[in-house]
């Protein structure tokens, strides 16, 4: 679901860029408030944005020759609430675009709309809604289903409107090139067929676990629940190292996700072989490790060294905010 | 009959003094921030870390990374050379943490300027990997910088059988500059507050200052020399530190060993 760039006409990008901004600083508020109420907000914080980063390094074959990857979202608002899961999948896609050429950077906008706030907060309510009804795992497991799947729907949405608002005089299509009649069954299918279970199952699984030995580390919970002694941070530290040294398994697909080609793989696949100038001509930037990968290392080790570099990254920049906020 | 004219001394215009007198404690005043930061900078050195592993190994270990950076021409290398060193930070506590980033941007800020030269080159590719290495080095430096003090330093050295005069010098000037900063500090606040209402050349106040503070502190210093030795402290010392190696060492050994091979697999 990483839009990458050159596939949103400029015009789209700064639009998508404004809708998302103020809800990043409104969510920077409401972690700050949430952080003072609860200090270990910020190492789970950190931890999720490891684990969401691990699990969008797991890509899986979907029929149609595409791939598809979870995010994680729901799960991460289910821990650390809907705001805080929006800094932090803010950070991990923020590191996908600069360190791993992973989404583009001019559509960084569209990338954080889709999955650092439409899904946790699509999610998370329809979470809540369950839970009302005291369905909770019932509601983690469609809660996710259903987060995944309308960021999907976004996503084919904002792929889809491309030719109709940028084309050029003769009507060829600037940027991406498939219409809404193609990119929403594209998006939405890799998503209901495969990825959405994926992202269901996970979420509940891990949802299930820290209900039963930890329910006040749940957002929900923390104020409800007595504090229980089993270390949680430490259960993901370890859930972390098992999903890096498994992290290569999502190489065991080669293909590309849909809306995510580059201009020779798009080329191969039009019919007439004719790749929109937008792309052609676009913006280009080099990450130093693109596709995780480095020049010279195998795709196992590149994969493995690549999800290490990006945990430890962000495990220091959540101690990093651990001390700015201990200091005031 | 009294005059009621005033008088010349009090009609004459003294705008270029007034504003000599601004510049000049404008002039010490910055003066007087620097020294208070550099102090401050000082006493905020004592560094809390339970790192066991012996001050010598430490210190060989640090130079064989940098030299293997500075020879590697390898991206592979540089890359899993910042990952052990970023697993390593990551273990600090969370205020050392903040304090290594602050000193690792101001480092690589500063030397990154020496780098960019190469852009005009022309060779974009070479100035990437320069400034990877580059941070790389700043990396492990800052975080030596960081896990170390001074004190660490020296007795690291002489356990390496370092000349004792150089370890002497450097022993001495490092705890000489902290004294000297802060008579530094007390001399610049006595000028200040004697210079209400008085126009003084400022080109000759830094030379007064100085020239007052060597005059002094050789003074000072030589009678804090004294005291040190009245004190115990010894010109060259018996070599209590002798090299051992504990059981954190082996931890670093291992690394450095892997580095190692790493550096000469990925030379071939």
């Amino acid at each position: 679901m990483h839009i990458p760039d050159n596939y949103l006409s400029p015009q789209t990008c700064v639009a998508l860029f404004a809708a998302a901004t103020p809800v990043i600083a409104l969510s920077i508020k409401k972690v700050e408030l949430q952080i003072k109420e609860k200090k270990e907000t910020i190492p789970m914080i950190g931890i999720s944005a490891s684990l969401a980063f691990i699990i969008m390094l797991f890509n899986v074959p979907v029929p149609g020759g595409t791939s598809a990857h979870a995010v994680g979202a729901t799960l991460l608002a289910l821990l650390i609430g809907p705001y805080a899961a929006c800094i932090s999948l803010t950070i991990v896609l923020l590191m996908q675009a600069f360190l791993f050429g992973d989404g583009g950077i001019l559509a960084l906008g569209a990338n954080i709309l889709n999955m650092a706030i439409i899904m946790p907060f699509v999610g998370y309510y329809c979470f809540k809604l369950f839970d009302h009804f005291n369905y909770k795992k019932a509601g983690a497991f469609i809660g996710a289903f259903v987060g995944i799947n309308v960021a999907a729907l976004m996503a084919g949405i904002e792929l889809g409107i491309q030719p109709i608002i940028a084309h050029n005089a003769s009507n060829q299509p600037m940027y991406s090139p498939y219409g809404l009649t193609i990119t929403i069954p594209a998006m939405l299918f890799a998503h209901l067929a495969v990825a959405g279970w994926i992202e269901a199952g996970f979420t509940l699984a891990i949802y299930k676990f820290v209900l039963k030995v930890a329910p006040d580390e749940l957002y929900m919970n923390q104020k409800t629940v007595e504090h229980s002694e089993y270390n949680i941070t430490s259960f993901f530290k370890k859930l972390l190292i098992v999903m890096i040294i498994l992290s290569p398994l999502g190489l065991l697909t080669k293909a590309t996700a849909f809306g995510e080609w580059d201009a020779q793989e798009l080329k191969s696949m039009l019919p007439n072989h004719l790749v929109p100038s937008g792309i052609s001509h676009g913006f280009s930037f080099n990450a130093l490790f693109s596709d995780y990968s480095v020049k010279g290392f195998s795709d196992i080790s590149g994969y493995i060294l690549s999800a290490l570099t990006a945990v430890l990254i962000i495990f220091l920049i959540s101690k990093i905010m651990r001390n700015h906020y201990h200091a005031k | 009959m009294q005059n009621n004219e005033l008088p010349d001394w009090l009609k004459e215009p003294n705008v270029n003094n007034h504003s000599q007198t601004c510049q000049n404690s404008r002039l010490i005043s910055i003066n007087l921030r620097i020294i208070s930061f550099f102090i401050k900078h000082f006493q905020n050195e004592a560094i809390v870390t339970d790192n066991k592993q012996s001050a010598w190994l430490k210190l060989i270990s640090m130079l064989v990374k940098l030299i293997l950076i500075l020879c590697s021409t390898n991206i592979k290398f540089l890359w899993i050379v910042i990952i052990i060193i970023l697993f390593k930070v990551c273990q600090l506590p969370s205020q050392q943490v903040s304090k290594l980033s602050s000193r690792f941007f101001k480092m690589f800020l500063c030397s990154v300027i020496f780098v960019m030269p190469n852009f005009v080159i022309g060779n974009v590719q070479t100035t990437f990997f320069f400034i990877l290495r580059l941070m790389a080095i700043v990396l492990d430096v800052a975080y030596f910088l960081q896990i170390n003090s001074w004190q660490q330093v020296i007795v690291g050295l002489r356990q390496l059988h370092c000349p004792n005069l150089i370890i002497l010098i450097l022993d001495i000037s490092l705890k000489y500059i902290h004294t000297l900063a802060i008579f530094l500090r007390e001399s610049l606040w006595a000028v200040q507050l004697r210079m209400v209402g008085k126009t003084l050349n400022n080109r000759n106040i830094i030379g007064k200052v100085f020239g007052q503070l060597y005059l002094n502190s050789k003074k000072y210093t030589n009678e804090v020399f004294n005291a040190m030795l009245l004190r115990g402290y010894k010109i060259n010392p018996k070599q209590k530190n002798s090299i051992k190696i504990n059981k954190s060492d082996y931890s670093l050994v291992i690394i450095n060993l892997i580095i190692i091979v790493f550096f000469v697999n990925t030379s071939m």
